[in-house]
């Protein structure tokens, strides 16, 4: 047979036999399923634990402490997507955050050195996202001209970025007197019961999987992670995609530093130390190869709330936190390495 | 030719040229950073002289050696093409191990109670062994090693603050103090006209360089760094030597962590955090790839120095510390521009 007649039949068959009830229920979510079934065991054991874990309250929680990081876990996995990486997120999340705060009518900060300027609150924020957007910008730009790898350009940003965030700030948090109402609800606030960092979490949840799987530029972001050469080949602009992967990223980062801001009721220049980290295990636990190419949204948003459950769960439990450490980081490296197992075994 | 040379010239106009090459395509990048080094030096010396002083010098090399041992690790994991983000974690465990066995820290608790040289030695055989536990998984379950050594940082960090308590049994997270002679020797002692750290780094660095280079082992972590498949085909055994790797790198850690402990006389369950990048960035400002297959130990001798230099300058200066994040980060940024663009040109110079 020659193997145009085998593609031919090949795609007649899967046509004929396309998967229903449950085997298509397998085929749409197998991506997440490990996790899944990962997150659920997890709860289930938890509940078992500790009878308060499973209340409606303690979930709301969970959901507002995970917005925080899952916010930008979304735009880290485009990043990843791409075969990528952002170690600047936690640096960009204090600056944009100190930024906004700076720029609010009520704040005051012992900083040496003030700005003497003050917008209203929405414009204000919408300043803080620029300056997210500008370093992630600035990250894609020089990753995508210089071909240099992005852990080091990030890494270097990443110093960068914080180095301005003490400047800005001379070292002293931001406080508000009183804080704006506009503002508290950022942070604070709930709309029909649910907190506002939730609600934005799922728009920007909808809007990454909107971005992912119907837009041109999510096609070519899973392009460039799958084959870069190849992508370019085709007429994709691989730099330009790569800028803006990037530049998505920073305004990400900079929206939830401004939430947690407003839900602190304070900028603290050292906000989002080590975040990076979290974010990144948020998006690999979900199942996304670092190597890019291989993932989706939804497998983020299954490993940040994989995190979130794991912290709020032994805290419940009253487990010490030097305990919780040693679980945590044996359950990161146990989840990924089911994940990877199964994986392996199923293209065998 | 018209101009025929009266003295005769140590090597023809060929000759010299063959010669530059040959030095620009093996050692231009380590000649670039001793370059930076120097004028670097010659710059802060003009604004502060003391900067040149004996003591300042011990301090820069002091400094130096103990980031540069755990990056002379890191440097073979690089190499492999991996990354290790548990180097940190692992400089503060292998510090309170070593200082909370002794037993004789202010306030002790533990029942234990051994003498320096084997609380040390034990404390490295933990943190190799719990390197050798990241090649494990990184080889047997096929895990990225960014992934397995962020897990492992979190872990090791936990253990850290478990044993402090326990070796100290105070307020939680308080500091194992303590005073030991083999340690304060180690971390503030001098063999001769050196420090024993910098004596100590300069050893274990040229023990490395020679294993790097001649050993089967260390050939084979260029070759995995090159092409694992391929080195996998040669019949290298990828698990022992990624399993060894890691190992080492975990001994060089805990010993970058004594030396730094016997520096302070104190073992703080935070030591290190972020230390991980700083390292990172000494091995790739020395020349080594992400990508793997490339590094040397002399750059990251070379490296470890300047960014300590850069380091003390700035505050000898009395340049507020804010200053030196923007300074790090744009000196990282630099140096790996630069060795992308002597990259290319080395390329070019070998066409040629």
């Amino acid at each position: 047979m020659k193997p145009h007649d085998a593609h031919k039949n090949g795609a007649k068959a899967s046509r004929l036999t396309a998967p229903t009830g449950l085997s298509f229920v397998y085929g749409r979510f197998s991506e997440q399923l490990v996790p899944a079934i990962f997150l659920v065991a997890l709860i289930i054991g938890l509940s078992l634990v500790s009878p308060n874990f499973l209340s409606v309250d303690n979930f709301l929680d969970i959901a507002r402490v995970a917005s925080i990081i899952g916010i930008m876990a979304v735009g880290m996995t485009i990043v990843v997507l791409t075969g990528g990486i952002d170690l600047s997120v936690g640096s960009t999340f204090a600056l944009a955050a100190v930024v906004t705060a700076a720029l609010i009518p009520s704040s005051f900060s012992d900083a040496p050195f003030a700005l003497g300027l003050y917008l209203p609150v929405p414009l204000a924020i919408l300043v803080g996202l620029a300056i997210g957007t500008l370093i992630g910008l600035v990250n894609g730009f020089v990753i995508a001209k210089s071909r240099v790898e992005p852990f080091i350009v990030t890494l270097a940003t990443m110093a960068f970025v914080r180095g301005l965030t003490y400047l800005f700030t001379g070292g002293f948090p931001t406080i508000f007197r009183p804080i704006p109402p506009e503002f508290a609800w950022v942070g604070q606030g709930d709309v029909l019961g649910l907190p506002t960092p939730t609600i934005f979490f799922v728009l920007v949840i909808i809007m990454g999987i909107w971005i992912t799987r119907r837009t041109t530029f999510g096609r070519s972001v899973y392009a460039i992670g799958g084959n870069e050469e190849a992508s370019h080949l085709s007429g994709i602009k691989v730099q330009w995609i790569k800028i803006q992967a990037y530049g998505l990223m920073g305004a990400l980062a900079a929206l939830s530093g401004i939430i947690l801001s407003s839900r602190m009721a304070a900028a603290q220049p050292t906000a989002g130390l080590t975040y990076e980290l979290d974010v990144i295990a948020g998006v690999v636990i979900g199942g996304t190869s670092l190597l890019g190419g291989r993932g989706s949204i939804m497998s983020t948003v299954v490993g940040v709330f994989i995190l979130g459950v794991i912290s709020n769960g032994l805290n419940i439990a009253g487990v010490p936190t030097y305990y919780q450490y040693v679980i945590k980081g044996l359950l990161v490296i146990f989840a990924v390495g089911l994940d990877t197992h199964l994986r392996k075994k199923q293209r065998r | 030719m018209q101009v025929p040379s009266k003295k005769p010239l140590l090597l023809s106009p060929v000759q010299f040229k063959v010669f530059l090459i040959g030095i620009f395509a093996r050692g231009g990048h380590q000649l670039m950073i001793i370059a930076l080094i120097i004028v670097l030096g010659l710059a802060i010396y003009t604004v502060q002289p003391s900067f040149l002083s004996a003591y300042s010098i011990d301090n820069i090399l002091r400094m130096a050696s103990i980031y540069g041992i755990v990056a002379l690790g890191m440097t073979l994991v690089i190499i492999t093409g991996g990354i290790d983000l548990s180097a940190g974690s692992m400089m503060a465990l292998g510090a309170a191990l070593g200082a909370g066995l002794l037993g004789t820290a202010f306030g002790a608790a533990n029942p234990l109670s051994f003498p320096a040289p084997v609380a040390i030695l034990i404390a490295l055989a933990i943190t190799g062994g719990i390197g050798m536990l990241n090649g494990v998984a990184i080889t047997n379950f096929g895990v990225a090693p960014f992934v397995v050594t962020l897990g492992m940082m979190t872990v090791v960090r936990g253990l850290t603050f478990i044993f402090s308590d326990y070796a100290v049994g105070s307020v939680p997270g308080s500091p194992i103090t303590f005073m030991d002679g083999l340690f304060s020797w180690l971390g503030a002692g001098s063999v001769g006209p050196i420090s024993t750290a910098a004596a100590l780094f300069l050893v274990l660095a040229f023990i490395l360089a020679m294993m790097l280079r001649f050993t089967p082992f260390g050939r084979a972590m260029y070759a995995i760094g090159g092409d694992a498949e391929i080195a996998r085909l040669a019949g290298i055994n990828i698990p022992a030597v990624l399993i060894g790797v890691y190992g080492l790198m975990g001994v060089l850690a805990g010993i970058g962590g004594i030396v730094q402990a016997g520096r302070l006389s104190s073992v703080s369950p935070l030591m290190g955090i972020g230390y991980e990048l700083d390292i990172i960035t000494i091995v790739i400002v020395g020349g080594a790839s992400l990508a793997g297959g490339r590094g040397t130990v002399l750059g990251t001798v070379l490296a470890a120095v300047l960014i300590s230099m850069i380091d003390n300058g700035l505050t000898m200066m009395n340049v507020p510390s804010f200053y030196q994040y923007l300074v790090k980060g744009s000196v990282l940024l630099a140096a790996v521009i630069l060795d992308q663009w002597y990259q290319r040109r080395r390329a070019a110079f070998a066409a040629a």
